[in-house]
């Protein structure tokens, strides 16, 4: 019995311990409560033209080290190809910590593509010189399965974000956030993928609006239990509105379609058990987004770490 | 007040992480050009106006910007000049209030100025107030407010007076004082010129200050007034109208009885990227069909109902989900607006111009009917449009044969185009190309010329693709016919202006030479000017790579390559027993196939792959090569010379089988071809063994020709024998 208990003491504290985080990813931090979000995304760039850079404000101070995340739209890579661009971001970023934030690793978050795969990867390796931190980027699903012919960043570590798989326009697309099925078809070459993953899972809903047999547009946060009189449900997730009017400041017009898209832990829990499978344990799981975490009890989010 | 705001979150939605995973939904860019027959005049709008685009792309915001930033500079500069009665040049208030710094430098050099004191004590204030007023700073702005209000207070100028009161509400603004804003307007209104420029920039400053007060009702109807009536700043109405729920959306339409400014309501509405013009029209039939705001965002669902028609027609013939849903949503939305269309009383020129419109965007049959009434409807600037509709009615009754009927449309073509601007004469000429196109089933040289004229495809390198295949007979008539009519006139033209000299002498020569008329193809060959065809490879040489093409050869012009093929043929007809120069003969045939070592000897336009998509049968086509092989076979009578023609044959038969794609599954788009991928080795290797023709063919090869050295040669070598 000792014995018995002894190897499980041994066996638990060799186990990997999976830290869980958030990212925080509105357009002005602003924190009041003691614990505050790892990840925060700092940058949003774009390019139509020029440049356009929006700059995460802060209301409040992190509390702790983070980790700035910065969004780059991939379209930009297929502009905007100077070499000047690594520095130009790292300064501002410098800039924006200045007194604000501490950090010892940036992430980056873009969805590449072959035809930027070699601009971004240049990118990459120069803010990596610049800034002499840890450098960590988002790896979408069919990155990891085509990974010889997407590539695989010339970074430090990858976040394999587990979410927003399906094509966002196709009417037939069963829960964009999350399609469990879907994902499972890309549940390849995790094993000669080279770098070092977590895991990024989401805690989000939203609501894809069809109109005219054609989807345009989401509203963000909603869920079946947010949904009025006004809404006739049809097949699963999928309601019509019956009635023109405002929904959560959104301007929905009679005969308009919704598409809920939540996810549920049990959802979560799947998704963690297929990859499982496939995937090593990741030091973390990072939350898409702090904003939503109340919808989720702690100890619900906290079976997820059972690898 | 809000618009870069707005603007900031236009572009945080467009880029925002959810939607840039796999797909972003912006509104179509709309084309001026094209088969464009519509026009804002129609709907009695400025041609520049820049408001009356459904369109949310970034081009189209910031060519908004750009014409408002551009007439409030125009009129702002127009007041100053005024102001000091024509002592400044335009130039000059230019230079002092636009240039960079260019405020600080003029507050110094006025600081002290004893003509223009009160303008002096201004231009400092301007200067003093400019980081607030430029969010650059919120540094002794309670002070900088109290200075602005003595001034103000103090001044005596009406200009001036007007101008310190906008600066002072500005400072307001930017300092979060927006009850501030609204007092100090209405206690000073009498100050406000109704008819200058800075009201309509304190009007837009009030609107601001009640939306940041939470009064939507107030903020909506100024931003409503705005956007119809101001002349430098409409695009506030347009970007910051805003509801945000039901309450302030029904208040907002009972605080008026006026149908038409509720109609200018659904108007705006209808112009946020999240509304739908299609109700808000459908909204403003029920309540004011003849309103100008009906007819406008009529317009501006028609521009986008044929965007979506020509993304369709550039993509037709596409089979994924994305294509049909685009057709059913433009189909949808069609039948929507005729059912508004249909709903009003009756017709307006405009409206019913829209409904014959998307007719003529689906090239169906006009009616007779609506056009008389529609000519009764028009305005003598609305009259060209008639006579264009009754142009295209002709048109569509148009069949193939009627070749006088076609003589006469031309000839009403002529007067037409020079009543529409360059871009629609454009339109009206590609439309016609279009329509032609479609009256002939076969492809015809002029369905070819037409098709790429119409789809504004004409250009060099286009040309010599479509004609790849063509007839060479037909296309040397096509180019010697003596006369033609005003529109093929102006097709052929525009065709032979993107052809380089010695073009046409090249394009008959290759394709005769495809034909294998050699004695044409030499005629035209040898008058292009500068030749410019080259093998690098022997066409007369066959080597044991399917392709023939072996280094270190000696080069071949087109027109020597011709010349041998012709010297070969009169060899022949001397002596038909010789079975080397037949050898030689099908070599060159072989040779200028697609799948020979000089493709362009007999193609304009080679694709590295042979698809579906762009099949050129005659390209491909091996039998003339078989037909001489075969005869250099039966006059051999060297064993090895006879296992090196039979090597030949049986690359033939190899291409044959393969290159029969049609027969392949719907997925494969290529030929396959010895490699990596779906269509690789093992695919060749399946289609080959499947061939019971193909696999008798090297069966018998190896039996007959196993003891020549060729084909010890030729099994140790060629891939395939490595799987049969």
């Amino acid at each position: 019995m000792l014995l018995a208990t002894m190897g499980l003491y041994l066996y638990e504290s060799n186990k990997i311990k999976t830290a869980q985080h958030f990212y925080y990813w509105k357009q002005n931090y602003n924190v009041q409560s003691e614990q505050h979000p790892k990840y925060i995304k700092v940058l949003d760039i774009a390019y139509a033209n020029k440049l356009i850079i929006h700059k995460t404000t802060f209301s409040t101070q992190p509390n702790q080290k983070i980790i700035p995340v910065i969004y780059i739209d991939n379209p930009l890579f297929k502009q905007h190809q100077e070499e000047a661009f690594a520095q130009k971001v790292y300064l501002i970023l410098q800039e924006m910590a200045d007194g604000k934030f501490d950090f010892d690793e940036v992430q980056i978050d873009c969805d590449w593509t072959e035809s930027t795969q070699k601009v971004y990867f240049d990118f990459l390796k120069r803010f990596k010189a610049l800034s002499q931190k840890k450098i960590s980027t988002t790896i979408r699903l069919h990155q990891i399965k085509y990974h010889k012919r997407t590539g695989v960043p010339p970074v430090d570590k990858g976040v394999l974000m587990y979410y927003n798989m399906a094509n966002f326009k196709d009417l037939e697309t069963k829960n964009y956030i999350l399609d469990i099925e879907l994902a499972k078809k890309y549940h390849h070459s995790f094993d000669t993928y080279p770098l070092p993953l977590d895991l990024a899972l989401p805690l989000y809903a939203q609501a894809t609006i069809i109109r005219f047999e054609s989807v345009v547009g989401i509203i963000e946060g909603v869920r079946h239990k947010d949904l009025n009189q006004h809404f006739k449900a049809l097949k699963e997730n999928h309601y019509e509105v019956t009635k023109t009017h405002y929904f959560k400041q959104r301007l929905l017009y009679e005969g308009d379609r919704i598409r809920v898209d939540e996810v549920s832990i049990e959802d979560l829990q799947e998704a963690i058990q297929n990859l499982k499978e496939v995937m090593k344990q990741p030091q973390e799981i990072i939350f898409y987004r702090w904003g939503n975490r109340k919808e989720y009890s702690k100890r619900e989010l906290e079976t997820l770490n059972h690898w | 007040m809000k618009l870069l705001f707005g603007l900031s979150l236009l572009l945080t939605l467009s880029i925002s992480k959810i939607l840039a995973c796999t797909a972003s939904y912006q509104q179509m860019y709309i084309k001026d050009e094209y088969y464009n027959f519509i026009d804002s005049s129609m709907v009695n709008l400025n041609r520049n106006n820049p408001l009356y685009k459904l369109s949310n792309s970034q081009r189209v915001h910031q060519e908004r910007f750009d014409y408002f930033a551009k007439r409030k500079k125009d009129a702002n500069i127009k007041a100053w000049v005024d102001y000091f009665q024509g002592e400044l040049s335009e130039e000059e208030i230019h230079a002092m209030f636009y240039k960079k710094d260019a405020i600080k430098e003029h507050a110094e050099y006025y600081q002290n100025s004893s003509k223009y004191p009160n303008f002096a004590k201004y231009i400092n204030f301007l200067d003093l107030q400019n980081d607030i007023a430029q969010n650059r700073s919120q540094k002794d702005s309670q002070k900088i407010i109290d200075q602005g209000l003595k001034l103000f207070y103090e001044e005596e100028q009406p200009f001036l007076k007007e101008r310190y009161l906008y600066l002072l509400m500005r400072l307001y603004h930017h300092t979060g004082q927006y009850y501030n804003v609204e007092e100090i307007y209405v206690n000073n209104v009498l100050t406000v010129n109704p008819k200058g420029v800075v009201t309509e920039w304190i009007d837009a400053l009030r609107a601001g200050a009640f939306q940041h007060r939470k009064e939507a009702v107030k903020a909506n109807q100024l931003y409503g007034k705005i956007f119809q009536y101001h002349k430098t700043n409409a695009y506030y109405g347009y970007y910051d109208f805003k509801i945000n729920n039901d309450h302030e959306w029904n208040a907002l339409l009972k605080s008026t009885e006026n149908n038409q400014t509720k109609a200018v309501y659904h108007f705006l509405r209808a112009l946020k990227w999240e509304g739908e013009a299609l109700y808000e029209l459908e909204a403003i039939a029920k309540i004011a069909p003849e309103s100008i705001w009906f007819e406008r965002l009529a317009y501006m669902i028609l521009q986008e109902l044929q965007h979506k028609r020509y993304d369709i027609m550039v993509h037709s013939g596409k089979k994924g989900k994305d294509f049909k849903s685009k057709v059913k949503n433009y189909k949808l939305k069609k039948e929507y607006y005729l059912k508004i269309i249909n709903s009003v009383k009756s017709h307006t020129f405009f409206t019913l111009y829209s409904k014959l419109y998307l007719n003529v965007l689906e090239y169906n049959s006009l009616k007779r009917k609506e056009l008389v009434q529609l000519a009764s409807l028009a305005n003598y600037q609305q009259e060209p449009y008639v006579d264009l509709l009754n142009y295209i009615y002709g048109l569509h009754q148009l069949s193939i044969n009627s070749a006088s009927e076609q003589f006469i449309l031309y000839t009403q073509l002529k007067p037409l185009l020079p009543k529409f601007p360059e871009t629609k004469q454009a339109s009206i000429l590609r439309y016609t190309a279009l329509q032609l196109s479609t009256l002939s089933e076969t492809d015809t040289i002029q369905k070819t010329i037409n098709k790429l004229f119409a789809q504004n495809q004409n250009y060099r390198r286009t040309i010599l693709k479509a004609l790849n295949c063509a007839n060479a007979t037909d296309f040397q008539a096509y180019i010697e016919k003596e006369k033609r009519a005003f529109f093929e006139e102006k097709i052929f033209k525009k065709t032979m202006s993107n052809l380089r000299r010695g073009d046409i002498a090249k394009i008959l020569g290759t394709l005769y030479l495809q034909e294998n008329n050699f004695q044409n193809a030499q005629l035209y060959i040898r008058q292009v000017p500068k030749e410019n065809v080259f093998s690098r490879y022997n066409p007369f040489n066959a080597t044991i790579s399917s392709n023939n093409r072996t280094q270190g050869q000696t080069p071949y012009s087109q027109r020597k390559f011709v010349e041998t093929m012709l010297r070969l043929e009169s060899v022949l007809a001397q002596n038909p027993h010789s079975a080397r120069d037949y050898f030689l003969y099908a070599n060159g045939l072989y040779n200028k196939s697609w799948f020979g070592n000089f493709p362009m000897a007999s193609m304009l336009y080679r694709s590295p792959v042979i698809a579906k998509n762009e099949y050129l049968p005659k390209t491909v086509d091996l039998s003339e090569a078989q037909k001489y092989y075969e005869k250099a076979l039966q006059y051999a009578d060297d064993e090895e010379f006879k296992a090196k023609i039979a090597y030949q044959l049986l690359k033939i038969k190899f291409n044959n089988t393969l290159s029969n794609i049609y027969k392949y599954n719907e997925e494969t788009f290529y030929m396959p071809s010895f490699g990596k991928g779906e269509n690789g080795t093992q695919k060749v290797i399946e289609i080959l063994k499947n061939s019971k023709d193909f696999t008798e063919a090297i069966r018998d090869f190896k039996v007959i020709y196993d003891h020549t050295d060729f084909a010890e040669e030729v099994i140790e070598n060629c891939i395939t024998f490595r799987y049969f």
